[in-house]
């Protein structure tokens, strides 16, 4: 595990915005999936910063200051990495 | 009939405001279906109009 | 020759702040409101520049992007592109956007500008971006997009004047792109790019009112608490607070009833106007302040911006409908009024989906079933007004009706199989905003207005009708069941009360029925002039509702057992709840569903649904003695 590089790292740490820890900023990385052109209209963007406010069947998240529900689906397409707090 | 003059003028007159009463719808709504203007004129309470 | 002027489009996301601009601009009371989609059509005014020139303003719905989308969206983008069948593209195109939300609502400005339009960029709620701490920069904006930016605060006025100014001719000139044209990746990065220059935030995350708010109301317990508590304080002050303008109604009321007999002699004129148009008019009248409270409150909630968190709480619970959280909004304002709730369909994504909502959106108790509701619940609880049981009993009126929509519609969703292209629950939160009150007092004007206006004709030719039916043609008689027996009303309700018997209602009560089918709110008035209510001289402390209800409380069947025991007073309620009586909802159904089928399927349905669980309930309820 020690031997791991840095980008082995940030690949491991790679996660869906559903599966992501609420209450924490996350980077989004790209979008993979049928809506994703959608989910740029509506401002998941990739290298903009993410905050997942709430989990459940719909997740609350807040992107550039706005709140948006999404369902768990559309998150599942939002790939994250965790930004780390200095 | 062996009614007072009284309600003998009020019953014309009574007539005479629901024949007018009929003659106003008739017009309205001819003139509504003309327009086409959609239903919404009937509706006091909403956000259609 | 005067020539024809130039128009000018406002374009822009959803909730940009759109409508509340073109109301400025024209000095109107479009319905705004703090959440998206509230326009989901054209809307256009005029307004002049301060140079003198005769503008044309058109306001379209907000869209996310100028591709796909909901049909809401789509009038939006083939306006702008020049494809609509009715609006060639326009001169100017206005782009509204959140100074909050640059990131996001620049891409849409970039599509935009991409269709090589003249365009200015009106950013908007400058003054709540800048209390939140971000840093705008409009000359950097300007320079970067190579278009007119001003800054403005549409709701209070701000900058209004400015935008006027830079609307002068010549038109500023479509700019030069500065990213690949038709390259999406190139487009967005720009505009992140360009958002980043012009716009600094001083934090990226903090937390403020909005999230502390929220934690509570969309708190998958306490939300739900908050949410029905909201749900029964204004079903309460609908009972409890109109008790004072409806007495001051009553009063003027009785006080004209009283002038009229006291300078007329005994005549036909004289009961046609006490009876018919005082009485009958005045029973519907008498909801007014009713009324004008229930839009009160779902104007509070549309501009606070609750309305968002309401749908995202019903989500789960549309989602057993077969529907999502989007459909909720729609048929919240459909409480109102089905009409603009068919209309709000327009921003549900998915053509099925929003087939399903209009279908069930009549079965949202609107006001005008309220005077209904308001006359029929207190008998059900020995006579008086006001108390939590009745505002209890009134909310689970409409929550019957509801939930039977969501029933209705989780088995239509099924029957119309899945959507070809899968759609996903997506909802913007926007912050809580102080209402605008002077929006929702001109609104509540406006509304309270156009009721009257309606009680001022339509129903007062109803009620004249009424009491010529009630009246003619006349036999002279001194049993005054012959005398009723011997008119159009006595004969057409001999002829449909063995029809409508088995529900619990006598033929009179029937008639009621089918007067109702002009607009629901003259049953009321229609009660009031078969069951002969007078408002007799002396007589000015008992309440007109009170003594149409214990008029119809004395009534009895001939055999003596009374005609309004709780079993037939809940089935006419059953009826109301159901029933769908209102013309002009079903040719707005057929407009929006584009067919006429729809339209009539539904009605058939409603009707047939309607007769059939009053049926159930009053021979249920007659089984267990409530007759």
């Amino acid at each position: 595990m020690s031997h791991q590089s840095v980008q082995d790292l940030e690949l491991d740490s790679l996660q869906s915005l559903s599966q992501a820890q609420v209450g924490c900023d996350f980077q989004i990385r790209y979008l993979d999936g049928p809506a994703c052109d959608q989910l740029r209209n509506l401002g998941f963007c990739e290298s903009l910063q993410v905050r997942k406010l709430s989990g459940g069947r719909n997740l609350i998240c807040s992107v550039c200051g706005t709140r948006l529900a999404v369902s768990r689906e559309l998150a599942e397409q939002v790939k994250v990495t965790p930004v780390l707090s200095a | 009939m062996d009614t007072s003059p009284a309600t003998d003028w009020q019953t014309w007159a009574a007539i005479g405001v629901v024949v007018m009463t009929v003659l106003m719808m008739v017009i309205r709504t001819a003139k509504r279906s003309r327009k086409n203007a959609g239903g919404c004129g009937k509706c006091g309470s909403g956000d259609c109009h | 020759m005067e020539l024809k002027p130039e128009t000018v489009a406002l374009a822009g996301n959803p909730n940009a702040g759109k409508t509340t601009l073109f109301n400025a601009l024209c000095g109107r009371t479009e319905k705004v409101g703090n959440y998206g989609g509230v326009t989901v059509e054209l809307k256009k005014g005029e307004f002049f520049t301060p140079h003198g020139r005769r503008l044309e303003l058109i306001d379209l719905p907000g869209t996310f992007s100028l591709e796909g989308g909901s049909p809401d969206q789509r009038i939006a983008s083939e306006v702008l592109s020049g494809k609509h069948e009715r609006h060639p593209a326009p001169d100017l195109v206005v782009c509204v956007v959140d100074a909050s939300n640059l990131e996001r609502h620049l891409q849409l400005t970039l599509e935009i500008l991409e269709l090589g339009l003249p365009t200015i960029v009106a950013v908007n709620m400058v003054d709540m971006a800048e209390k939140s701490g971000l840093r705008l920069d409009p000359v950097k904006l300007s320079e970067e997009l190579g278009v007119p930016v001003v800054p403005i605060q549409a709701n209070r006025g701000k900058g209004i004047t400015e935008l006027k100014q830079a609307m002068r001719h010549p038109f500023p000139s479509a700019p030069e792109l500065r990213w690949e044209k038709g390259n999406a990746e190139a487009r967005r990065s720009f505009g992140l790019k360009t958002a980043d220059l012009a716009a600094r935030r001083a934090t990226l995350h903090s937390t403020n009112l909005s999230d502390r708010l929220d934690a509570v109301l969309l708190h998958p317990v306490l939300g739900w608490v908050c949410f029905l508590a909201i749900m029964f304080a204004l079903f309460w002050s609908i009972f409890s607070f109109a008790g004072i303008p409806m007495g001051w109604i009553e009063t003027i009321q009785e006080s004209l009833t009283g002038a009229v007999e006291g300078r007329m002699a005994e005549g036909d004129l004289r009961d046609l106007l006490t009876q018919g148009i005082i009485g009958g008019v005045g029973a519907v009248v008498i909801f007014l302040p009713q009324i004008l409270l229930l839009f009160f409150f779902i104007g509070l909630l549309e501009s606070s911006g609750y309305m968002a968190r309401a749908a995202f709480l019903m989500d789960g619970v549309m989602g057993r409908a077969g529907l999502s959280g989007k459909a909720f909004l729609p048929l919240l304002s459909s409480y109102a009024c089905a009409i603009p709730g068919v209309m709000a369909t327009r921003t549900i994504d998915s053509a099925k989906e929003r087939l399903v909502t209009i279908f069930v959106a009549p079965w949202m108790s609107c006001s005008a079933r309220l005077p209904v509701y308001l006359l029929l619940v207190p008998m059900l609880l020995g006579g008086s007004e006001g108390g939590t049981v009745q505002a209890l009993v009134l909310l689970s009126l409409y929550v019957l009706g509801t939930g039977t929509a969501f029933i209705v519609a989780r088995i239509l969703r099924g029957r119309l199989g899945p959507d070809e292209v899968k759609s996903h629950f997506l909802l913007e939160l926007p912050p809580y905003r102080w209402p605008q009150w002077t929006y929702i007092f001109r609104h509540v004007l406006d509304r309270g207005w156009s009721f009257l206006r309606k009680a001022g004709t339509f129903i007062l030719a109803l009620m004249i009708l009424l009491w010529a039916a009630t009246t003619y043609p006349k036999l002279e008689s001194d049993d005054p069941a012959a005398v009723i027996s011997h008119t159009i009303v006595g004969r057409v309700s001999d002829f449909i009360e063995p029809i409508v018997k088995p529900l619990g209602f006598d033929g009179r009560t029937g008639t009621a029925i089918l007067t109702s089918f002009a607009a629901r709110e003259v049953f009321v008035g229609s009660m009031a002039q078969l069951f002969r209510v007078e408002v007799a001289e002396g007589e000015e402390e008992q309440e007109t509702r009170a003594h149409i209800r214990d008029r119809l409380a004395a009534e009895k069947w001939p055999d003596g057992s009374p005609m309004f025991g709780p079993a037939a007073v809940i089935s006419l309620l059953i009826f109301y709840i159901y029933a769908l009586q209102c013309l002009p909802t079903s040719a707005v159904v057929a407009r929006e569903a584009g067919s006429w089928k729809w339209a009539v399927a539904q009605f058939f349905f409603m009707m047939a649904f309607a007769a059939l669980a009053s049926l159930i309930v009053y021979q249920t309820a007659r089984l267990f003695g409530l007759a």
